[in-house]
């Protein structure tokens, strides 16, 4: 055959086939329009398109990367992008497959070729190798929601943080340390100015984005250097939406959006990604802002396809969770041998009587001091520690050379969604000596003093958005408002050295300087730093050095010093008692305030309401009670 | 229409890793190799320092480890995880059980019937190496080096039928 026949032969048998293709190609579109698919539901969101301000069907995507779109008016057009992704999918492969859309976009793919007629005979068969390996060759076949209690350590932490965790039990693996995690957080520069750091983070001013890791990455660093617990939660979601979630984390890995803490924050992504397989919204909107504790809520009280969105959750304690649980857990004889222990100047297990304690106590002791010493040498980094750690690791190998040591079992405790939700409204009256009032109280978030611990730190409160009003002789008067108020008493602690955390307490707001008033509302800043202890497990008492600045002299001062002394209980777990006793001394005036006595009880511990008396005492005394709603 | 997606070594590495079935590289010295302890060191002691102070938990790190291809491997990843775990996994180790030792004996491949007798040889292994005087004074790379060598020894050699880490 000649050469212009063979080309010619070629030509022939190509064209029909090219033309065949672009058929293709523009036939699934046609039935793509036909069907209005690019209005579809999950397209949007596919695409993190929002509803815009100015149109009914303008849309504009939340993801501010040029690469999560193939169309150039992808951003804002869910038609242009619908069309580019059906063409790009039948686009012939580069040299490098993993840079073809199917690679890149597998959701997408993956939903498409569910709602259109993919002819297998035109498509391009390409092998994603990366998304094979990331999602353990598509057997991903499990999802669970992990939720990390807030951090007091990090202002950008104090509300918890959420992510997802993605496994296969294909795999074949005995634990979830090696799954596979995905993160959403804003992008900071090293060294980042505190204030700038907060301002940026208020108004966009950060980039943000979903990584990935290996599970035991985020394990270990709660656990040890956060030391944070973490709540686990299966979802029910089927095989498919699994699949979909799946490919849909793979192309959002690396994309960017704009990072607001108050609203669109690692719950909020969260909560939209699962949404991809949900009918309905997990984003409250009660609030214009969104904290993680209040999408787990939501999905607490989610059914999907006819049972819970969530399973039972698994608790994981911090080492520290563990050194406080294991200390509670020693009789008498054990706990003095420890305290003994770690307070003698050169360490010698031997010495103390340690020697005649049965195996089981010998090996509860150790296991604490594993858990002791390597928070100390997390925390200081000493020699004399990392020693004492390595003669703990050989008394443990003599201890267990032929029994094996008992596992930690985590005590039971309420899990987070079991919380009072964050915001609060009040109602209540209250009775000075000259009046009876009737007060108001909102709070934006979070929780105080008051509140029933589930799922956040304990003996601490966080504050945000409180305003309290008085009705008093026709008139409204504001008689507190809290912009922050955040407090630790640094409880539970073993007392043991280094391991005594120390009380400590920020407010700003405004407040009344004497109890019964009409003008006396001034602005305040305070702080307060001290000690506590717990004892019996059960009654905390604390004292601390307070210091005040407030706007306005009010026959006092504007700079105080001064010294509270309090305690904390559950009477039962439906009866909490607070009081505290303070006195200040204003420096810049020589005036000594009258003592000020507060007693504060909570009664019932629902998720959505209590009821409160408080006591107050200073130029006069006060009796109020409330009942607050949270929502 | 190409599209160009730049992808992270370290994701290339993390999801190449992730097939337990890869083909391993051996190396005497993957730590100093693949830059563990010292760049992970470097990044993690940065990434701390902000991190603790910022916002661990809430931010996106974005890995940027740079490393020779040979430690996209699993040996590279169960090397990474012994510097990273060491503190639970010398406890573990010495109490006969626990979840991250079991961990490592899955990036290894190693069947969970031959775990319990896998974990006791390193077991044993590891109580000649914390034996010695100096020990203490190792620094977390030595230390996470010396119970990769134990590692290795046991998953390529007694227990390689068990395991395929070779």
């Amino acid at each position: 055959m000649s050469k212009l026949r063979r080309i010619l032969t070629a030509l022939l048998i190509g064209l029909p086939v090219m033309a065949l293709s672009l058929e293709t190609d523009d036939l699934l579109i046609q039935q793509a329009k036909a069907s209005r698919l690019s209005e579809d539901a999950q397209w949007l969101k596919l695409l993190h398109y929002e509803d815009s301000n100015l149109s009914a069907t303008a849309r504009t995507s939340k993801a501010i990367s040029k690469e999560f779109f193939l169309s150039t008016e992808g951003a804002t057009n869910p038609e242009s992008e619908l069309e580019a992704t059906i063409s790009a999918f039948f686009a012939d492969p580069e040299e490098d497959p993993e840079t073809h859309a199917q690679c890149i976009f597998p959701a997408r793919f993956l939903w498409l070729s569910n709602h259109l007629n993919f002819d297998s005979a035109t498509l391009p068969t390409i092998r994603c190798e990366a998304f094979q390996n990331w999602s353990f060759e598509n057997s991903t076949d499990g999802i669970s929601l992990i939720f990390a209690t807030g951090y007091f350590e990090n202002p950008a932490s104090y509300y918890g943080h959420m992510l997802l965790k993605f496994s296969s039990s294909e795999r074949g693996t005995t634990t979830d340390l090696l799954d596979t995690s995905i993160n959403y957080g804003a992008i900071i520069p090293e060294k980042e100015n505190g204030l700038v750091y907060v301002l940026k983070g208020l108004i966009g001013g950060y980039e943000a984005g979903y990584t990935h890791g290996i599970y035991y990455e985020r394990d270990h660093d709660y656990a040890n250097i956060e030391l944070r617990d973490v709540w686990e939660y299966s979802l029910n979601l089927t095989q498919e939406e699994i699949d979909l979630l799946t490919a849909h984390a793979w192309e959002l890995i690396g994309t960017k959006f704009t990072y607001y803490y108050l609203r669109e924050n690692c719950g909020y992504m969260v909560a939209e990604l699962l949404e991809l397989v949900l009918d309905k919204s997990l984003i409250p909107s009660e609030t214009p802002w969104v904290i993680p504790s209040a999408i787990l809520m939501e999905m607490d009280e989610y059914e999907h396809h006819g049972q819970p969105l969530m399973d039972d959750p698994k608790r994981h304690i911090s080492r520290q969770t563990k050194l406080h649980e294991k200390f509670e857990a020693l009789n008498s004889d054990e706990s003095a041998i420890v305290k003994q222990v770690v307070t003698q100047s050169t360490f010698k297990l031997e010495q103390l009587g340690y020697a005649t304690l049965p195996r089981e106590s010998k090996i509860k002791i150790v296991d604490l001091l594993f858990d002791y010493y390597e928070l100390r040498i997390q925390r200081n980094d000493r020699l004399v520690d990392k020693g004492v750690k390595v003669q703990l690791l050989r008394e443990m190998l003599l201890l267990t050379n032929e029994y094996s040591a008992p596992e930690w079992t985590p005590s039971d405790s309420p899990p987070p969604e079991q919380a009072q939700r964050a915001g609060a409204i009040r109602l209540g009256v209250s009775s000075s000596e000259t009046n009876l009032n009737t007060t108001l109280s909102y709070r934006a978030t979070y929780f105080d003093f008051l509140s029933p611990d589930a799922g956040r730190p304990k003996y601490s409160e966080l504050i945000m958005g409180q305003f309290d009003l008085e009705l008093r002789n026709n008139r409204t008067r504001i008689t507190e408002v809290d912009l922050i108020q955040i407090s630790s008493l640094g409880l539970p602690h073993t007392g043991l050295p280094e391991d005594d955390r120390s009380v400590w307490r920020l407010r700003i707001g405004m407040d009344q300087t004497r109890i019964d008033c009409d003008e006396c509302l001034v602005g305040s800043i305070n702080g307060a730093m001290g000690l506590s202890t717990l004892y019996l497990g059960k009654l905390a008492l604390f004292g601390t050095i307070d210091g005040r600045f407030q706007t306005e002299q009010e026959r006092l001062g504007h700079i105080a010093l001064g010294g509270t002394v309090g305690l904390l209980i559950d009477i039962t777990p439906d009866w909490r008692v607070m009081a505290t006793v303070q006195d200040q001394f204003f420096i810049d005036t020589g005036i000594t305030d009258q003592t000020h006595i507060t007693i504060d009880q909570r009664f019932g511990s629902s998720r959505a309401w209590d009821i409160r008396i408080r006591y107050e005492q200073q130029d006069s005394s006060k009796i109020s009670a409330s009942v607050g709603y949270f929502f | 229409m190409k599209l160009n997606r730049l992808i992270p070594l370290s994701i290339v590495a993390i999801a190449a890793s992730f097939s337990l079935n890869a083909s391993a590289q051996t190396s005497q010295n993957i730590y100093a190799e693949c830059g563990i302890g010292g760049a992970i060191f470097e990044n993690d002691l940065a990434a701390a320092i902000s991190n603790i102070i910022w916002d661990l938990g809430t931010t996106a790190v974005i890995s940027g480890v740079s490393s020779p291809e040979s430690c996209g491997g699993t040996e590279a990843v169960a090397a990474t995880f012994i510097y990273e775990t060491y503190a639970d996994l010398s406890e573990e180790t010495v109490k006969g059980d626990g979840e991250h030792v079991a961990a490592l004996l899955d990036i290894a491949g190693c069947s969970s019937m031959s775990q319990a007798a896998a974990i006791s040889a390193i077991r044993s292994d590891y109580a000649s190496e914390i034996a010695s005087s100096s020990f203490a004074e190792k620094t977390q790379v030595e230390k996470a080096e010396g119970y990769y060598n134990i590692f290795m020894e046991q998953v390529t050699g007694d227990f390689s039928a068990q395991c395929n880490m070779s």
